[in-house]
């Protein structure tokens, strides 16, 4: 199935789509501010009116160039593109102003595409297997798992944990509005006939990720970029001596970035600290990590974008997004009238290697891309902001419009532009929001239909293991910052 | 910074009540075998109460910049006003009228006093304009706004 899937999209304009998109999205991931995700929202609405492939293959390549482009300016300029690449500056950019640009740049390069490839061949193996096991899973596990994902992401985010919770309860009671599942009641439309149909996915994303931030980008004055200072870029840049004596890194990086991108709320963002931590910690020499160290900057970049495959799994199996990126992806899914979860797999299992044979060919894209286009990545990072922006801008608006068919979906967007300044001006985390409003519907059916399948029984979710487990986890993850403090605090005195 | 946090805790957590009053006015379905429509909404005011009123109660003292200084404030609500023109621009004129004005004038705003090619800059808001039109309207058949007093 995936091979017959990587054939349909070896059709002309699929290719020529994924070409356009990848180089798109490496544009996006390298400038900063900008980012895959905003590239993925951006797109979003175009795709209403296309063809299931179509609007996959475009949605993916530009998500997985986004992805890898944010090492581009973390190489050239020491300003990582997206949070995805923090790590990548600590020697990627040390060794481009040595003069080693280009064997930065390719280290970079082959480390994004190993991270991508390797795990979405891991995703595409285990999917089915996963979404098996999900398919016996009842409303009780479903709201569990739901409610643990939310939590996970709530309770990991950076900050004080009312801040990420609050963000969570905050997108629960956005998508509470309009009717009610089971039994269709009114709530919160106040008379409004837009309301009723409930709030707009797309008009929040583009409100709360990218017009709040080209607007506060520009409220910063942070639109300008510091000077490129890069010799001649010529060549691939990367010998063989590279990888042979960064293996190890490579592949521990790679289980990292996986596991991390598996994990609700924990995507790219931390999994290139932690690989670029272990790779630190468990190297000879760890005096020259920070100083241009090549095994830095594939620590980093194989493991954010091995995240990318291993976001895809519950994506896919579970129905469950990772982060902000892929609960678009998921909306994606639900405008194309499909319905994420593990029925997915069996009912559409077209689309499902469609994602993956688009995730595989993308990365083979955008290394093409990336090692023949190396020369022009200082003219990246010279791009004018305010026609960039500007046109962003234009672009956010139309694309609330055509999500509804009606203006009061741009008055939506515009709102949402503002819950996300009010949200950054306190440190308030966005993406347990976006996931709890994304879940939230989900989340309410299966709580109500678990009590109403047990006849008005609660503790059928705690009765369950499964159920059981996925609530443990979550309670876990609220309790355990409160707990670790007092369990030290324990040991010193037992110590004394 | 932190009576900002402390004042920001305290209007989240009146939103949580606000949320919570709103609830008990959504109508309940009679002989529910499960909890109905308000239990939600229920659960998510009460949280944005309780983490409303925990954000007050855990505010630390924190050093630093501030999110915006006095300018960069004057400067978001300039975009802002201009979005909100764009939006009305929208609903009365339409995309054909409203987008290419916008367009240039939000380059203007957003290049910062920076020397601005004007006729570049009116360039790329027609050829953005033209470029969302077709590919919006006539490729993929999905409508803009045609406007109030056009439509």
């Amino acid at each position: 199935m995936f091979f017959t899937q990587l054939l349909v999209l070896f059709n002309p304009l699929y290719l020529l789509v994924i070409l356009v998109c990848t180089i798109v999205g490496i544009i996006f991931g390298a400038i900063p501010g900008l980012s895959g995700g905003l590239a993925v929202s951006l797109l979003l609405p175009l795709t209403f009116g296309m063809d299931d492939t179509l609007s996959f293959a475009m949605l993916i390549a530009v998500w997985v160039g986004g992805i890898s482009g944010g090492f581009i300016s973390a190489t050239l300029v020491g300003i990582p593109g997206a949070p995805a690449s923090i790590a990548t500056c600590y020697d990627a950019y040390p060794m481009s102003q040595k003069g080693d640009t280009v064997r930065a740049l390719g280290i970079g390069i082959l480390a994004s595409f190993t991270g991508t490839v390797l795990s979405c061949i891991v995703a595409t193996l285990l999917s089915p297997y996963l979404a098996d096991i999900a398919m016996k899973m009842g409303p009780w596990e479903y709201f569990s798992l739901c409610f643990c994902a939310i939590t996970l992401v709530a309770a990991l985010s950076k900050g004080s944990i009312f801040k990420g919770m609050f963000a969570a309860f905050l997108g629960l009671a956005l998508c509470t509005v309009g009717v009610a599942p089971l039994d269709g009641a009114y709530r919160f439309t106040f008379g409004n006939i837009y309301l009723g149909g409930g709030l707009d996915m797309v008009a929040l994303m583009l409100g709360v990720y990218a017009i709040k931030q080209v607007a506060c980008d520009y409220a910063k004055g942070q639109q300008d970029m510091p000077e490129v200072k890069v010799g001649r870029i010529s060549g691939f840049g990367v010998k063989l001596r590279d990888i042979t004596e960064n293996l190890g890194i490579i592949i521990q990086s790679f289980l990292i970035g996986l596991w991390i991108g598996f994990l609700p709320g924990m995507g790219s963002g931390l999994s290139n600290m932690v690989a670029y931590a272990q790779a630190k910690s468990g190297s000879k020499h760890p005096e020259t990590f920070g100083q241009g160290n090549p095994g830095g900057i594939w620590a980093s970049e194989t493991s954010n974008n091995a995240s990318v495959g291993g976001a895809l799994i519950p994506m896919v199996a579970l129905g469950i997004p990772g982060d902000a990126v892929t609960a678009l992806l998921l909306s994606g899914l639900m405008i194309h009238g499909l319905q994420p979860g593990p029925l997915l797999v069996s009912s559409n299992p077209q689309i499902v290697y469609l994602i993956f044979a688009a995730v595989m060919l993308s990365a083979v894209f955008v290394l093409v891309e990336q090692f023949f286009g190396m020369r022009w990545f200082p003219l990246l990072l010279k791009l004018p902001y305010h026609y960039l922006y500007g046109v962003i801008l234009v672009m956010c608006f139309i694309g609330a419009f055509t999500s509804k068919n009606t203006t009061f979906n741009v008055l939506c967007v515009l709102v949402f532009a503002a819950i996300g300044v009010v949200l950054d001006v306190f440190k308030i985390p966005t993406s347990p929001l976006i996931l709890a409003f994304i879940l939230g519907p989900k989340l309410e059916e299966y709580f109500r239909k678990g009590v109403s399948y047990a006849k008005g029984d609660y503790t059928t979710f705690f009765t369950r293991p499964v159920s059981l487990i996925f609530l443990l986890v979550a309670v876990f993850c609220v309790v355990s910052p409160y707990l670790k403090p007092l369990l030290t605090r324990k040991k010193t005195a037992e110590v004394k | 910074m932190k009576n900002k946090e402390r004042v920001g805790g305290v209007i989240f957590a009146l939103l949580g009540l606000l949320v919570l009053f709103f609830t008990t006015q959504v109508r309940m379905p009679a002989n529910l075998s499960e909890p109905g429509p308000r239990l939600f909404p229920y659960i998510a005011g009460a949280g944005m109460a309780i983490c409303g009123l925990g954000m007050a109660l855990t505010a630390k003292q924190e050093s630093g910049e501030p999110f915006l200084t006095k300018e960069g404030w004057k400067r978001l609500g300039i975009a802002g006003l201009a979005m909100v023109i764009y939006y009305i621009g929208l609903e009365y004129l339409g995309f054909l009228i409203a987008t290419p004005f916008f367009t240039f004038a939000i380059i203007l705003i957003l290049a910062s006093g920076k020397k601005l090619n004007k006729v570049a800059n009116g360039v790329i808001s027609l050829a953005t304009t033209g470029i969302l039109y077709v590919v919006f309207q006539k490729i993929f058949i999905i409508f803009l706004p045609a406007g109030k007093f056009f439509g």
